[in-house]
Parts: C-alpha cells; sequence; structure tokens
C-alpha cells in the first residue's frame, strides 16, 4: 500500500489523535496531579544522579545514534533534566555524540541547563566530546571513556543499533548505576541483560513528562494515550469485522483499510452515489 | 600472490583487531593508541565522503555547470540553471551551526536547530501512515479460521495469540489510564510477560549471528593474518 | 523585546521547516507541477545541505578537546596526538585519493561527452526536437570530433601500459584491453565509413569507453595515494570496526550469563525462549527434539512479531504527537533560554 498523499481517512485520523492535545494540555494546567503510572526506571534517574554525586565520580548521557527526529526532542528534555541536575550537585556530565548536528543542539540543552540552575561557570563544553559518526568507532571510544573516566551512572537514551551491547557492557564492566532506554525494540533485550533498570521504546517518550510533570509534557502523554486508544479501538473493529467476515463472508461489511485509504475522488463519488 | 600493500594492511588490521580485543582483559594503552587512531580515521573520513558523494556531484557541479558537455556541433548535453545558485541559501542557513562557538551571535543556534526539528517533525508526519497503517491492516486477522467449511485450529490459534498479544503489549503502554480491577491488571501483565518472551526469543536470534562474527574474526587472525606475517616475512 | 521577537523568529523557522512536508503529503502536488519528483529531490537535498554543512563541527570539537591536551601537555597527550595524526592523515589521503580519481575521470572527458552525443542524436531525432542541426551534419561532428580525438587517446592509453609496468604490477591486464581498445578504434572508424546506424556507433563508443574506463581506473587503483587509502580504509578502519563487532560474540555470552540467573518470574520467560530459539538453530537441538526448530519458527513468528509490532506502533503514535508538538513549538525549552 503506498499511501503518497493524505486522503479524506486519514485526514480524519490526524485530526482525531492530534486535535485532542490541546485540550488535555489545558486540563493538565488546570490539575497537575494527573496520573500517570509508576514507571521503574525513570524513578531510578535520581537515584542515579545521586550515586554519581556521593561517589564523586562523573556521569555520562549518551544520545546513541539518534538523529535529528522526534526521539532527540523526547531525549533533550531527559538530558536537560540530567544537566540542571549535575549543575546542582557540581557532577561531571560527560555527553559522548555521535553526529555533528546533533551535537550542537545537545551543547546547546547541556549549557541551558546549567545556566537554568545559574552554574554556568560550572559548565565545561569540553565535556561534550565528539567521538565518531562511525557506529563503531563511537562504541569505540564510548567503552574507552567509560573506563578512563570511571563513570558511576551511565545514561543509555535514544536511537541504538548493534553498538548498544557495547555501549552497555562498558558501563557495567567499570559497575556503572545504568538506565537504557532504547526507541528500537530490538535493543532492549540488550539493554535489559546489562542496565540497571530499562524503558520499553514508549516509556522513553513518557520520560520527560514524567520528571518535570510539566503540564504541556503531561498533557501531551495523555493525548499520546488518547490517540492510541483510538488505533487500539480500530484495531479490534477491524479484527472483529474479519472475525465476522470469516463466518459469513457473503455479508458485506465496511473495510477499514479501504475506508482510510479511498482518495478524494473515490468518497466523492460514493457520497455522490448516497 | 598478493601484492605487499595488501598483506601490510593485513598485517595492520590483524594487530588492530588483537588490541580490540586485548580490551577484554583491561582497559590498556595498547588498545587506547588503536582507539584513538579509530576515531581519528573515521573523523578524517566522513568529512570527505560528504563532499564526495553530495556535495561536490549534486550541488557544486551542477551549479558550477561542470556536469554540461559542450558537443560538437555547437549544442549543449543540458541548460546548466541558475536555479542551483540557491542553493547559497541553505548552504549559509547551515553555517549558522557554527554560532555555537560566537557567544555574540550563539542564538542564531537556534535558529537552524528550530528549522532542522521542524523539518523532522514534516518528515515524521509523513512517514506516519504509509509506515503504520500496513502494520494495522496486516494485524486485521479473523479469530476464527474456516477452511473448506471447517474451523482451522491451529490458524486460529495463531491468530488468536497474535491478537492477544498485540493488544496486551499495546495496553500495558497506557500510562495515563488507571487499571482498575483483576481483569486490567491481569491483561497488561499478560502483555508484560509476552513482551518478555519476545526479547527472549529475539536475544537467542541473534545469538549465532554474533557468534559468527567472532569466528569470522578469529578466523581472519589464524589463517590470513598468520599467512600475511609469513608471506611478508619469508 | 528582543527576546520575544527571537523566540517568535525561532518558532516561525520551526514551523516553515516542516511546512513543505506537510504540504506535499497533504496536497498531491505532483497532479499540479510538472516532473514533481525532479523538484521535490532538489529541495530534499537542499534540506540535507543544512546539516551537511555542520560536518566540521565535530572537527572542531576535537581540535578542541584533543588539541587542548596536546598543546598543553595534559593527561592523555599522546593519546590526543595519535588522533590528531590519524585525523589528519586521513583527511590528507581521503582528498589526495578524490583527486586521483577525479582525475581519472578527467581523462575520459572526450570519450563520455562522445558517448553522450551520440545518445543525445538518437534522442534528439526520436523526439523530433526543434532547433538542433539536422541528424546528418550531427553525425558528421561526432566523426570529426572522434576521429580528432583518436590520436590523444591513443597516446593517453599507451601510457598506461608504461605506467603499470613502471610500478611492477600485472601487465596483462592492460594488454588485453589495449588490443580490444584498438580493435574497437578501427570497428568505429569502420562505422562511420559505412554509415552504420547510430545505435550501433552508440554501442561501438560505449563499449570503448568502458574499456578505456578499466584502463585509467588501472593507473588509478595502482597509485600510491590510493594503495595508502585502501590500507588506511580496509586495513584498518574496517578491521576496526570488524573487531569491535566482533567483540558482540563475546559479550552476548557475558550478558546472558549475567540475566539468565533467573532471579524472577520475568527472566525465567526471557531464558526459556531463548534457550528454545537457541536450540532450535543448532543441530544439538534436532538430539533433544526435533520439534525444536518448529518452536524456534513459531517463537520468532508469533509473540515476537507481534509484540515488535505493538511496541513500534506504540513509538510511532508517540513520536507522532512528538512531533506534532515540535513542529507548532509547543513547550520551547529550545527556543527559549538567556541567550536570547
Amino acid at each position: 500500500m503506498g499511501i503518497e498523499n493524505a486522503t479524506p481517512g486519514i485526514l480524519v485520523l490526524f485530526f482525531l489523535m492530534l486535535g485532542p492535545l490541546f485540550y488535555y494540555i489545558e486540563k493538565a494546567k488546570k490539575n497537575k496531579n494527573l496520573y500517570v503510572r509508576k514507571i521503574a526506571g525513570i524513578d531510578a534517574i535520581d537515584e542515579a544522579i545521586g550515586r554519581s554525586a556521593e561517589m564523586g565520580r562523573p556521569m555520562s548521557f549518551s544520545t546513541g545514534l539518534t538523529s535529528i527526529s522526534p526521539t532527540l526532542y523526547a531525549v533533550l528534555g531527559v538530558l536537560m533534566y540530567v544537566s540542571k541536575k549535575a549543575a546542582i550537585y557540581r557532577n561531571k556530565l560527560l555527553v559522548p555524540q555521535n553526529n555533528p548536528e546533533v551535537m550542537a543542539i545537545v551543547e546547546n540543552v547541556v549549557r541551558d541547563g546549567y545556566r537554568a540552575e545559574g552554574r554556568i561557570s560550572a559548565y565545561n563544553p569540553q565535556n561534550i566530546r565528539y567521538l565518531s559518526q562511525d557506529q563503531f568507532a563511537f562504541a569505540s571510544g564510548y567503552q574507552g571513556m567509560m573506563h578512563r573516566e570511571n563513570v558511576a551512572s551511565a545514561f543509555l537514551f535514544g536511537y541504538f543499533a548493534a553498538e548498544s551491547l557495547i555501549l552497555a557492557e562498558a558501563g557495567k564492566q567499570v559497575g556503572a548505576m545504568q538506565i537504557g532506554a532504547s526507541v528500537s525494540p530490538e535493543q532492549v533485550p540488550f539493554f535489559i541483560c546489562t542496565c540497571d533498570y530499562t524503558l520499553i521504546s514508549e516509556e522513553l517518550f513518557a520520560s520527560s513528562a514524567y520528571l518535570s510533570r510539566d503540564h504541556i509534557q503531561l498533557g501531551s502523554l495523555i493525548a499520546q494515550d488518547k490517540a492510541k486508544l483510538i488505533i487500539f479501538v480500530l484495531l479490534i473493529i477491524g479484527i472483529l469485522i474479519a472475525t465476522v467476515k470469516s463466518f459469513y463472508p457473503e455479508i458485506s461489511l465496511p473495510n477499514i483499510e479501504r475506508l482510510v485509504t479511498a482518495t478524494y475522488s473515490e468518497v466523492y463519488e460514493y457520497l455522490r452515489g448516497i | 600472490m598478493l601484492s605487499t600493500w595488501l598483506l601490510l594492511g593485513t598485517v595492520l588490521g590483524g594487530i588492530a583487531t588483537i588490541a580490540i580485543y586485548s580490551f577484554l582483559y583491561k582497559e590498556n594503552i595498547f588498545y587506547r593508541f588503536f582507539e584513538h587512531l579509530y576515531i581519528g580515521i573515521a573523523a578524517g573520513f566522513f568529512p570527505v565522503l560528504a563532499f564526495k558523494n553530495f556535495l561536490w556531484p549534486k550541488i557544486l557541479k551542477p551549479m558550477f555547470g561542470y556536469d554540461v558537455y559542450n558537443f560538437p556541433d555547437g549544442t549543449v548535453s543540458h541548460e546548466p540553471s541558475s536555479l542551483y545558485f540557491l542553493y547559497i541559501i541553505p548552504a549559509l542557513f547551515g553555517l549558522l551551526y557554527y554560532t555555537l562557538y560566537i557567544k555574540r551571535f550563539s542564538w542564531m543556534l537556534k535558529l537552524v536547530i528550530g528549522f532542522s526539528l521542524g523539518a523532522a517533525a514534516g518528515l515524521t508526519f509523513k512517514g506516519f501512515f504509509p509506515e503504520i497503517l500496513p502494520q494495522i491492516t496486516k494485524s486485521f486477522r479473523p479469530l476464527v479460521v474456516f477452511e473448506n467449511s471447517e474451523i482451522n485450529w491451529i490458524t486460529s490459534f495463531e491468530n488468536i495469540f497474535f491478537i492477544f498479544t498485540l493488544l496486551s503489549v499495546m495496553y500495558y503502554f497506557f500510562f495515563t489510564i488507571k487499571r482498575e480491577g483483576r481483569v486490567a491488571n491481569s491483561f497488561a501483565y499478560a502483555g508484560r510477560w509476552l513482551m518478555m518472551i519476545c526479547f527472549g526469543a529475539f536475544f537467542g536470534s541473534t545469538v549465532m549471528a554474533r557468534m559468527a562474527l567472532l569466528v569470522e574474526r578469529i578466523k581472519f587472525l589464524a589463517h590470513d593474518w598468520v599467512d600475511a606475517i609469513q608471506t611478508l616475512i619469508g | 523585546m528582543k527576546s520575544n521577537f527571537r523566540a517568535n523568529l525561532v518558532k516561525l523557522l520551526t514551523f516553515i521547516g516542516g511546512m513543505y512536508f506537510v504540504v506535499e503529503f497533504l496536497v498531491p502536488l505532483e497532479s499540479y507541477i510538472d516532473n514533481f519528483q525532479d523538484v521535490h529531490s532538489k529541495i530534499s537535498d537542499g534540506y540535507v545541505l543544512i546539516g551537511t554543512m555542520a560536518f566540521a563541527i565535530g572537527i572542531i570539537n576535537l581540535l578542541l578537546v584533543y588539541g587542548s591536551k596536546l598543546v598543553f601537555k595534559r593527561k592523555g597527550w599522546f593519546d590526543s596526538l595519535v588522533l590528531l595524526f590519524g585525523l589528519a592523515l586521513m583527511l590528507s589521503v581521503s582528498v589526495l585519493d578524490w583527486r586521483e580519481s577525479l582525475h581519472s575521470s578527467k581523462n575520459l572527458y572526450e570519450l563520455n561527452m562522445l558517448s553522450n552525443f551520440v545518445e543525445t542524436i538518437i534522442s534528439d531525432s526520436k523526439s523530433k526536437k526543434k532547433g538542433v542541426p539536422e541528424v546528418k551534419e550531427r553525425v558528421r561532428a561526432l566523426e570529426r570530433a572522434y576521429l580528432k580525438n583518436v590520436d590523444v587517446y591513443e597516446r593517453k592509453i599507451s601510457l598506461v601500459r608504461n605506467v603499470i609496468l613502471e610500478r611492477k604490477e600485472d601487465v596483462s591486464k592492460v594488454s588485453s584491453s589495449l588490443k580490444d581498445y584498438r580493435i574497437l578504434n578501427d570497428k568505429i572508424k569502420n562505422a562511420f565509413l559505412v554509415n552504420a546506424d547510430l545505435p550501433i556507433i552508440q554501442e561501438l563508443i560505449s563499449e570503448q569507453r568502458q574499456i578505456a574506463q578499466h584502463l585509467f581506473n588501472l593507473v588509478y587503483e595502482t597509485s600510491f595515494i590510493k594503495k595508502l587509502y585502501r590500507l588506511l580504509y580496509d586495513g584498518l578502519f574496517v578491521s576496526l570496526g570488524a573487531a569491535m563487532f566482533s567483540l558482540l560474540g563475546i559479550y552476548i555470552a557475558i550478558a546472558a550469563y549475567r540475566a539468565f540467573r533467573i532471579q524472577s518470574f520475568e527472566a525465567a520467560l526471557m531464558l526459556g525462549a531463548a534457550l528454545l530459539v537457541m536450540l532450535g538453530q543448532i543441530s544439538f537441538g534436532l538430539w533433544i527434539s526435533e520439534d525444536l526448530p518448529a518452536i524456534r519458527n513459531w517463537l520468532l513468528q508469533n509473540p515476537n512479531s507481534s509484540a515488535f509490532r505493538a511496541i513500534k506502533i506504540g513509538a510511532s503514535i508517540a513520536g507522532l504527537v512528538m512531533a506534532f508538538r515540535m513542529w507548532l513549538s509547543i513547550e520551547s525549552d529550545f527556543t527559549s533560554g538567556e541567550d536570547f
């Protein structure tokens, strides 16, 4: 199914999924104590930062191979939180980087984090280190850095590929407390084996809202759940239709795929026919 | 017979491999040397690649008309388009990344960051339905499958299992919807457990592939590297 | 006031950045714009260009971090020297290698042009293009240009053999290609004499161009710079990457040992599934049970694919909502801050 352009069905779905965002942001503004289920990995972020402060050892925050994308936007929320805490506790925060563009953004965010806590003098731009655009050169540099700096806490947030196990194992070898959050489910098993806490895919997107309890992020998280609910219901309807069709193939029932992918001219012809 | 250069390359590659493996014992000067060399080489490789594969053939060459052939009959292969000079605008805009290093103009960095994030957002919109809709529609499996007026129990069971896993895992990831009651909680836990089975299965399937990489490298050391050293010395 | 203006400017640019792709998705532009795919590819290149311009940021960072260690002789200065040496070496060798390849392509310019010219004559005559000379005139011009370049190319490719000999490389590859090249020379001259069809001339010139390209490539491939590049790239870069990748074989075993100690029910589930899949992949598993491969396939097709699908759907939806917020700059940690 090559969907090149939006169809009326897709537009309706977009509207249903994204429209409520503004409503839920307003709702979160009025009531900041909205329910968000407990996510152990996110609760552990403070514990990891505290551990690093107590031990007087640095912490590291890696965005992996994340490029400029919504995933990076989600990760930056957590990075801002961690850098603010690093500024307060005067922890050394190492941020190894893989992508020059992302590095510029990350440097900006970390500096803003330090500035927000009034500790801009403690900010050291040399802690934001470009390692390599090559996946394994990055992994090699990361594992060397973890050992030489004797990192106490490591955060692995973003998109990772095969090198994820090397990165996580490096932290394990130095006894670092690790929180891994991979947006690609393929790397989650490796994080589960090597990290103390693992956030699975979507939990990364929830982490910023969970940490900050900011009304915009909370509202966005609720809207995200509602959008998922729409797809959930769509799945159930589609499955029920397929089941009924299996029993009674001659019954004419709506085809959800056709409904969503029908072009403007097809919808117009259908409405004219009615 | 392999040339001297190829043999030298093989010998260097073997030494580099052993240096990387020495890290398994502990971080050491040998590993550190090759780690830094690796990073340096990679850092020198990518900018030239970007220029060679993108900037030169797609931007500069057509911009300055170096891809135009002047034919012997006085015609040309194609008219050079002055519209390529419009690329100067995104090029200059991209240079704003370097205001990171100039305190007075560092606010301008956010202009190019914002634009890039906006572009990424636009691409996400564009890519969402083409990627997700087929996955959703392929999940519309009937709970009961009939074949020749009889229920195909195996396929029906597979479908029920598939749908149960899909819905329970999706349900597990609802963060703001309270799970009230035993049924809801059990459904979410079922999703979590099925995910663990999924991760275990995936882990198991990658073990062989990873071992194969290790075997390949050890074979390289045991055969190609040793042979290359012997040839060079001998 | 100033900071408001700057923040609004960032939000505006963020919106504009995403605008094109959103509009392109919502409106079927190919129905309204001729040759839209070509236009779209050029616009996409513009976006890529913005990001590509940041290529030197990594190098600047390396120079700042490692350069300062070297200059001030701080701890790790020797490693910094190695890194910067590797950087300088690879940069210069890559640039010189590219220069060599451009020089090799330049040698082929006339043949490329003639090959292109024949194709153009054929396509113009098929499409009855106006404003170009008559086909006969063009073919005469083609013939004159070809004959004019025969001696030039004869000299160039003769030099190839001498260069290969000087470099003590295998000359046999060159000799047969040279022979083929000269045979094609005669065939093409003959084709012009007998006014052969253009497609035949096109095929002959194209074949000759390929042989010439092969010969000039041989000179390029046997040059010192190319060999040095291969030493750095294949010998070091690729080997180091393969070595790092192979570490996964060891780490996966360590990770499995550490994780699969059945500390919880979930760990037991993960271990059980991993064991079944691993045993289903090896011949030892068949000795335990013949059904293991089928169980393995079933596990990978059913819980694996459905759980991954659920996770990916959820992550995509989360990404979509995040993208919507990004595009409209709803919550702008990155657009605010005291830089303004």
